[in-house]
């Protein structure tokens, strides 16, 4: 993603040195409930022997709730770090096409649908404006919203956002090169949330894992169908079982 | 129509369910003559394979006549006798390309499978799990063929259905595994395991000049078939009854073999500790391959040898003896059969008389006994060496 991620090239540097985050979610919780059995444990016993496990257990919940590690943080560990936009979702595939034909599909914005079937259509509205209406699997909901090209340089890079009065505040890039020894074009897909705070960010937290994997599909869906115009199904062929 | 259907493990039923159909426009419909049961469908009859599913139609080795095209197949018209490779591929991508057709990038529908597992996804392949792909498979009366231009092998009429049928596995598999060794003259070529890959591992290593083969296994109706078709050409070893790598290096003047095949794969029949070692951990899903004919193989392969991976590994195994094969600087080659890469050049040996494939063969039954098939291959009963199915 040279040419669009400044914004995470620039979060990978540490800020903040003393307090950043730098134990990984699934440790944070198994400190906080260990550190809370401890402490507990701890302080139902009244021998003086269990005031080093209350104050253990003390230590690992503060660590837990904290998500810092001091011992990580002299040591230069950051087990953080993998999960640290846990809201982007990216996907790249390399295309035995030219990069022409590959742009021209991506550019197609009212064809996106035959990439991501969760979209129902995408329209365009004018002044490079497009109003997507798309029904979220497992959710049922019908989702609408409204996106502008911010940037377009053909055969290198497509760039669009959300508008304001959208329920969600997104951006998306796409971009393209030749790949290398002739193997074709490399394609890179970022979709950015940019909401810091409140309700928005908790469902598109849970909704990580199932965007990353529509994303990989439909790119996934944009090579096969560029090279060979369909995509492999099994969906209606036999089996010795209620359809 | 009537297809070989999977419900559990050892539990294959002959069912009824619908006909295929054209679902894509690079699909044909084979109406299926002949079909096999391949030492790999083993495994899926053994419940080795996750995500199979019940009801799920087996087989991936087959041939037949085309009885209908998509719209835009070009290579195949109604009426067209055809082998159909294992490997479903799309022909389009990179690895097509490069005739790497195993890997082909664009043929498996659930590619989210093996990505989680294996990092990237290989070819489609018919009936063998949904990880790969989920495809109907061809022991049935009809198959749906996707990508029908580049998979399905044309082929004469003046060859018989048993000639020609193992174009479709286990004859390429057998000769990319002895390809894979890059023999050279004078090389002793090791054969571990002789069931149907096996079998034409050695003819294949024979045909690309090797000076010796060395057949290894343990059903003597096997060894048997090794002797009979090789011309003197080959010696054989019962591992229950011979200490193997001290019978190999006796044989190769102390040097050990120069190249050797795995034509075992999986789940391999182990002797002493390290079997009920590798029984144990497979049992509790702690290992998912018994990896004991490889384990043997890096241990008795010449310094500098090649080792040739074609049977069938599919997780996690255990006690590599990585430090042999580094030490030794062996070279390791494996995979799926690039399939379609050998089927041409394997047709023109057969129509040149060089070899005839059926030789394997030693049950002959129809569709409706493929139960009673895959319980005598596996088993090893009544000289079962190759098992082929007629709808």
């Amino acid at each position: 993603m040279a040419t669009a991620t400044s914004e995470v090239d620039v979060s990978r540097v540490q800020p903040n040195r003393n307090r950043a985050i730098n134990i990984a979610p699934t440790e944070r919780l198994f400190s906080l409930l260990g550190g809370g059995l401890l402490a507990v444990y701890g302080l139902r016993r009244s021998a003086w022997a269990a005031i080093p496990v209350t104050l253990a257990g003390a230590a690992l919940l503060y660590r837990g709730a904290t998500g810092h590690s001091r011992i990580y943080e002299r040591l230069g560990v950051n087990a953080a770090r993998p999960e640290e936009s846990p809201l982007d979702v990216t996907a790249s595939v390399t295309i035995r096409r030219p990069v022409e034909d590959v742009y021209r599909l991506w550019r197609d914005f009212e064809g996106l649908p035959r990439l991501m079937p969760h979209l129902h259509t995408v329209e365009h509205v004018g002044d490079n404006r497009h109003h997507w209406v798309a029904q979220l699997p497992a959710m049922g909901r019908v989702v609408e919203w409204d996106t502008q090209i911010i940037e377009e340089r053909p055969n290198e890079l497509l760039h669009w956002r959300t508008l304001p009065e959208s329920p969600m505040d997104m951006a998306w890039t796409v971009a393209f090169k030749p790949a290398p020894g002739d193997r074709g074009t490399e394609v890179r897909v970022k979709a950015e949330h940019r909401i810091t705070s409140g309700p928005q960010l908790v469902v598109a937290k849970a909704m990580h894992p199932v965007s990353m994997q529509m994303l990989k599909e439909g790119v996934r869906r944009s090579k096969r169908l560029l090279e060979t115009g369909e995509m492999p199904t099994i969906e209606g062929q036999p089996a010795a079982r209620a359809a | 129509m009537k297809a070989v259907c999977w419900f559990d493990a050892e539990d294959v039923r002959v069912e009824t369910v619908p006909d295929p159909k054209i679902l894509n426009p690079h699909d044909a419909i084979v109406k299926v003559t002949r079909a096999a049961i391949c030492g790999s469908d083993l495994h899926l009859y053994g419940g080795y394979i996750p995500t199979m599913r019940a009801g799920d139609i087996l087989g991936h080795e087959s041939m037949g006549e085309v009885v209908e095209v998509g719209s835009e197949v070009r290579n195949l018209k109604v009426g067209d006798r055809v082998v159909i490779p294992f490997t479903i591929s799309c022909g389009q991508c990179e690895y097509c390309q490069r005739g790497e057709y195993s890997l082909c990038d664009n043929s498996n529908p659930n590619a989210w499978i093996p990505e989680k597992a294996y990092g990237y996804t290989p070819a489609g392949i018919y009936g063998y799990s949904h990880m790969m792909g989920g495809y109907a498979g061809g022991q049935a009366e009809y198959v749906r063929v996707p990508f029908a231009d580049s998979g399905p092998l044309k082929v004469p009429a003046e060859l018989s259905d048993e000639q020609v049928l193992f174009l479709s596995d286990i004859f390429p598999t057998g000769y990319e595994a002895a390809e894979n060794c890059d023999i050279e003259p004078g090389d002793m070529v090791a054969v571990w395991g002789c069931g149907p890959v096996g079998q034409f591992a050695i003819q294949s290593a024979l045909m690309l000049g090797a000076e010796r083969v060395i057949a290894i296994d343990r059903v003597q109706a096997r060894l048997d078939m090794v002797k009979q078709y090789s011309d003197g050409r080959t010696d054989v070893l019962n591992f229950e009854t011979v200490d193997v790598f001290d019978a190999l290096k006796e044989m190769t003047g102390g040097r050990g073999p120069d190249a050797c095949i795995d034509a075992v794969g999986m789940e391999a029949h182990p002797s002493g500790l390290s079997g009920w070692y590798d029984r144990a951990k497979q049992a509790v899903m702690l290992e998912t391959d018994r990896p004991t004919a490889l384990r043997e193989i890096i241990q008795a392969c010449a310094k500098g040898g090649t080792v040739s991976i074609a049977g069938v590994y599919g997780g996690l195994a255990d006690k590599i003896p990585l430090g042999a094969a580094f030490n030794k600087s062996l070279t390791l080659r494996m995979g799926q059969t690039h399939v379609q890469r050998y089927m041409p050049r394997l047709l023109e040996m057969i129509e040149r008389g060089e070899i005839d494939p059926s030789f394997v063969i030693t049950h002959r039954m129809r569709l409706e006994e493929a139960p009673l098939g895959y319980q005598l291959f596996r088993n090893k009963q009544d000289g079962c060496v190759k098992v082929t199915l007629e709808p």
